[in-house]
C-alpha cells in the first residue's frame, strides 16, 4: 500500500506531465521533499548548495534525476 | 523522512514553526509554491481530516478504511489549494472555512447516500424515539457514554445538573470546547448556524454556562478536580 504522501506526489507527477513537463517524477519528488519539510525554495536551495533557479527549473520537470547533485539525487531517490 | 497523517501530533496551529502555519501555507499556494501542499497535508492533514470525518458521519459512514479516508483528506488538500486565494486569514480556518467544497468531496465519493430502510423497520416498530444524526446528537451520545464509564466525565454532568446547565447549554459548551480544542478561531461563527443563534448569542450562551459550572465548581469542594478544566475557565 503507498503512503498516503507518495499518492501526493503521484497525483503532482500526472499533473506536471500534463503540463509537459519531462521530468515529472524528479519535479514532484523534489516538491515533496521541500513541501514536508516546510522550507522555501530559497532555503531549500541554500541548505543544498544549489541556485535557486536550478531549483526551480528542477520542480517544473526540466531537470533529469542524472543532473540533479548526488545529495539531491539521493533525496529523489529515498522513499 | 515518511511520518503520514496517522502519526501526526497534534500540535496547535499557534504552536507551529513559521513557516508551516496555516497563513504562511496559504501563502505560499496562492503564490503558485507546489510544495505548500505536501506541507498542507504533511502538517494539517489530521485537522482537514476531522473535518472529513464529519461530513462523513453526516453521511451515516462512521468507519471506513484508513487509504480510503486518506485519499479523501488528499482530494480536501486539493480543494483547499483551488480555493486558497479566497481565504482570509484571521478568520475560520481553511478546512472549515471551506467545508462546503470539503463536503462536496466526500458527497460525491459516497454517492447517493440511504441507510437500509430494513436496519429501520425494528426500531420503528419497537416504538423507540428516533433520532436524526446531528452534530450535537453525536455529542451528546458520546457524553453520555462517558459519564457511565468515565467518573470525571460524571462529575461534570453532576456540576452541570448542580448549576442548573440544562443539556443544550451544556452540548453547546462543549461543542465549543471541541471547536477551539481543533483550533477554529472563531467558534461562534462556525457553531451558530447549527444551534440557530447568532454568533454574539452563542458567545454570551457560553460565557454564561462556563460562569455558572465555574461558581458551582469553586463552591462545592465535591467537584475540585474540575477546577482546571478548560470547560469551567
Amino acid at each position: 500500500m503507498a503512503a498516503p504522501v507518495d499518492v501526493l506526489r503521484h497525483r503532482v507527477a500526472q499533473f506536471l506531465d500534463l503540463r509537459g513537463a519531462r521530468h515529472a517524477d524528479v519535479a514532484a519528488s523534489l516538491l515533496a521533499a521541500r513541501g514536508r519539510l516546510g522550507w522555501s525554495r530559497e532555503e531549500f536551495a541554500r541548505r543544498f548548495a544549489i541556485e535557486v533557479e536550478f531549483l526551480r527549473q528542477a520542480e517544473v520537470g526540466a531537470v533529469s534525476e542524472g543532473r540533479l547533485p548526488g545529495r539531491l539525487r539521493r533525496l529523489v531517490r529515498s522513499p | 523522512m515518511m511520518v503520514g497523517m496517522r502519526n501526526q501530533r497534534s500540535q496547535l496551529p499557534s504552536e507551529l514553526a513559521p513557516e508551516v502555519t496555516v497563513e504562511a501555507i496559504m501563502a505560499r499556494l496562492v503564490a503558485g509554491d507546489t510544495a505548500a501542499v505536501f506541507t498542507l497535508f504533511e502538517h494539517h492533514g489530521h485537522r482537514v481530516a476531522g473535518v472529513v470525518r464529519r461530513q462523513l458521519r453526516h453521511c451515516g459512514l462512521h468507519d471506513i478504511a484508513f487509504e480510503d479516508l486518506q485519499a479523501l483528506v488528499l482530494d480536501a488538500c486539493m480543494e483547499l489549494v483551488q480555493v486558497a486565494e479566497a481565504w482570509r486569514p484571521g478568520g475560520a480556518l481553511p478546512w472549515w472555512w471551506a467545508e462546503g467544497r470539503i463536503r462536496a468531496v466526500v458527497n460525491g465519493w459516497v454517492g447517493v447516500h440511504a441507510d437500509d430502510l430494513d436496519d429501520h423497520v425494528e426500531t420503528v416498530e419497537d416504538g423507540e424515539e428516533f433520532h436524526a444524526a446531528t452534530d450535537e446528537w453525536e455529542i451528546a451520545e458520546t457524553f453520555a457514554h462517558l459519564v457511565a464509564e468515565v467518573p470525571l466525565v460524571g462529575l461534570v454532568a453532576e456540576a452541570a445538573r448542580m448549576a442548573k446547565v440544562d443539556e443544550l447549554i451544556l452540548l453547546c459548551l462543549l461543542d465549543y470546547q471541541v471547536q477551539q480544542d481543533q483550533g477554529d478561531p472563531s467558534p461562534a461563527h462556525t457553531l451558530a448556524p447549527r444551534y440557530g443563534v447568532s454568533p454574539d448569542a452563542l458567545r454570551q450562551r457560553v460565557s454564561r454556562g462556563r460562569k455558572r459550572l465555574r461558581a458551582v465548581v469553586d463552591d462545592d469542594p465535591r467537584f475540585a478536580p474540575l477546577a482546571d478544566f478548560t470547560l469551567v475557565a
